[in-house]
């Protein structure tokens, strides 16, 4: 840990300066509603938005006595542009209030579903609608300033790319997935001046939120039992596991700790190739909490670990007894450096 | 040992606490949020940013927190693969085998606690393990006998049966283990028992789970009251409170709406309402609890405007009202929003003025 004055002078920044940023922080945070208020305004806020769009749809419906056919997608399609225009208006207009932000965020949001969905019907296909979000995805990361807004633009543009892999049957779906979980790693040590912290975070959770709609999707009898392969996957996360490692190897001084850090990277990385998938995704989110001390990924990583193991029951491809020693194996790799670590646990305890 | 004693002497709110939290002066150590705060000021470049929050980092507390992750979930994985296991050969093995493994885990977890202490964390999450696992020593027993008991009976005994733990290990999540042990049961006992026997209506069924809830509520709160420290957190708060009054609201919306005629879920709901902003507000102030309550209230006055737009405008296709009453709904909706908010936001600082 290192206070103020440390950091400034470590990094070569005018203490002063960092001083001022961190107070005008504070001031915005103390000024700001606490987020169950937030919450439930935004809740208040959906609502008003989907009357909304209620609205929109019955306008289009009498008064324009429009059947749901490509006609109907692209005047929704048009609708949704500037109703997504109207939200971000208004959140560009506003800057303090609360309910403006969230009402802003919830028409904006609103407006992009209706431009994909619209586009949709139009060409009768779900690529086109993936493909139309992302320029929106892009607009609301680069100029709106609502990180609601940003993980709800860039999180259905996931959902959709997902939908389009299914779609276009594409072989590796599992492996694209993976590269999205790398990119949010990318964007999380490396981040631009610019928060994209949202967008990074939903890229972290592409792999798992691939292995959810899986399972969802086969409960409605659609066919995509390919996602539950994924070698490839499992493959890039040991390495992403492997890379993260690598940093905090890097920065460590002695050898002891340089010792732990590659005996974790080792656990790390035949886990991910022993787990599938979805248990893989977890552990280098987990990885990637500790190594940057993050305890909203920490969090996300066990919760997700934890739904991997419960989905990992209902997995068809092998039998319960195969699963048991898969399970077991990983367990007894975890106790076994658990047990390495505490025996050899210096002084210092730095990782 | 400390935010017990806070608790002890302040049920306080998580909300006030984490409030409050914000506007304490604090120590120059830096987080990293401070971290991604310099970043986006431009203090520090993105290529530095993982070195800076290695240096920044907690080493001892992730040291520590790696160790138990690693423990807690290698423990996991190896129960997980032993329960595979049992579930692969579970056709398989006799019934006295079967008795013998979720008995065994019943005795082993209670001596457990026993020798860890029941002041323990590690006491109070095995005892949880046992009560868990005497509901599946009962579906095991129903399995077996084929008792042809209705499943409302395995649950009222498995509430039952583990009241003396929950009693014993003082443990709020203990208590809410039983508590959802316990809506099951009557859940079940109205829909198999009451329902058929036309003694209530299907919907009824959330209207007697939200007057139960609110009697587990008040019990929570005299317990408190009484000095039972171990419920005092907020968090148990809001927990019951909010299914008490969801049950209770969705029944008087329903009623609003036409859905469903019980005129009794409205008045049932306008009450428990009325009584959780009282309490809340002037009795044992808690803004968190006094939120969730304006919350139902706010949207129970969305659904009444909605009925109302009905009854006058109407929402018929055919003469085009349907638009007028969408126009007027949006704007109602709105008009309620910006006010529970607006009044939620004034509130707040005279319960921080009650609380300093």
């Amino acid at each position: 840990m290192m206070d103020l004055q440390q950091f400034a002078s470590a990094f070569g920044i005018d203490p002063t300066n960092a001083r001022d940023a961190l107070d005008r922080k504070r001031e915005t945070s103390d000024a700001a509603a606490p987020w169950f208020v937030q919450g439930l305004l935004a809740l208040g806020s959906w609502i008003a938005a989907l009357v909304i769009i209620a609205f929109g749809g019955v306008l289009l419906i009498v008064v324009f006595e429009l059947d749901a056919d490509s006609t109907f997608g692209m005047v929704l399609g048009i609708m949704g542009l500037g109703v997504f225009a109207l939200g971000f208006l208004i959140l560009k207009s506003s800057t303090e209030g609360i309910f403006a932000n969230q009402f802003g965020t919830a028409i904006a949001a609103a407006g992009q579903a209706m431009v994909a969905i619209g586009t949709g019907m139009y060409f009768d296909s779900v690529v086109a609608a993936a493909v139309v979000s992302i320029p929106f995805c892009v607009l609301v990361a680069t100029h709106a300033n609502s990180r609601a807004l940003q993980t709800l633009s860039s999180a259905s543009t996931v959902v959709l790319a997902l939908l389009a892999l299914g779609d276009l049957q594409f072989e590796f779906p599992l492996e694209i997935t993976a590269l999205g979980v790398v990119a949010g790693a990318y964007l999380t040590l490396r981040p631009p001046l610019r928060d994209l912290t949202p967008t990074a975070l939903v890229l972290l959770m592409t792999g798992p939120l691939a292995a959810i709609m899986a399972g969802f999707l086969n409960e409605f009898g659609v066919a995509y039992s390919f996602f539950l392969a994924g070698w490839g996957a499992r493959a890039v996360y040991g390495a992403l596991s492997a890379y993260l490692f690598y940093t905090l190897w890097r920065q460590a001084r002695d050898q002891p700790t340089r010792i732990r850090i590659a005996l974790f990277a080792l656990a790390a990385v035949v886990l991910s190739v022993m787990l599938p998938p979805g248990g893989s995704a977890a552990i280098t989110i987990i990885v990637l909490a500790f190594v940057l001390g993050s305890h909203l990924l920490a969090v996300l990583g066990i919760g997700l670990q934890i739904y991997a193991l419960s989905k990992f029951y209902y997995d068809l491809d092998i039998t319960l007894l195969t699963k048991s020693m898969i399970l077991v194996g990983a367990g007894i790799i975890m106790l076994a450096l658990w047990a390495v670590m505490i025996r050899t646990q210096p002084k210092e305890q730095r990782l | 040992m400390v935010s017990q004693t806070k608790q002890d002497t302040d049920p306080g709110t998580i909300a006030e606490v984490l409030s409050v939290s914000q506007s304490k002066p604090r120590t120059d150590t830096i987080r990293l949020s401070d971290l991604n705060t310099l970043h986006q000021a431009g203090l520090v470049p993105g290529e530095r940013y993982a070195e800076a929050a290695y240096q920044i980092k907690d080493h001892a507390f992730w040291s520590t927190w790696a160790l138990r992750v690693l423990m807690a979930l290698g423990t996991g994985h190896v129960l997980a693969g032993i329960i595979f296991f049992f579930a692969f050969n579970w056709a398989d093995m006799s019934d006295f085998a079967k008795f013998a493994v979720v008995q065994g885990g019943i005795v082993i977890t209670v001596l457990g606690a026993l020798i860890s202490g029941l002041d323990r964390p590690v006491g109070q999450s095995l005892l949880i393990s046992a009560s868990v696992l005497t509901g599946v020593v009962l579906a095991v027993f129903g399995q077996i006998y084929q008792t042809g008991a209705d499943a409302y009976q395995l649950f009222f005994s498995w509430a039952l049966l583990i009241i003396p733990w929950v009693l014993i290990s003082r443990n709020a999540a203990h208590w809410l283990v039983w508590l959802i042990v316990a809506c099951i049961a009557i859940g079940l006992y109205c829909q198999q028992i009451l329902v058929p026997l036309k003694t209530i209506d299907d919907s009824e069924t959330l209207l007697i789970l939200g007057a139960f809830l609110g009697l587990a509520m008040t019990a929570r709160e005299v317990a408190c009251h009484l000095g039972a420290a171990w419920l005092r957190a907020s968090w148990v708060r809001y927990v019951v409170l909010f299914p008490a009054l969801g049950c209770l609201f969705m029944m008087a919306v329903w009623h609003v709406l036409d859905f469903h005629v019980v005129s009794l879920s409205t008045l049932a709901f306008l009450s428990a309402l009325s009584a959780g902003l009282i309490v809340y507000r002037f009795v044992l102030p808690d803004f968190g609890a006094f939120a969730i309550s304006i919350g139902f209230g706010g949207f129970f006055a969305m659904a009444l405007g909605g009925r109302l737009i009905e009854d006058t405008i109407g929402f018929d296709a055919d003469h085009f009202s349907i638009l007028w009453s969408l126009a007027i709904l949006t704007i109602w909706c709105v008009t309620v929003t910006a006010g529970m908010g607006r009044l939620l936001i004034l509130l707040r600082h005279r319960f921080k003025e009650v609380q300093a």
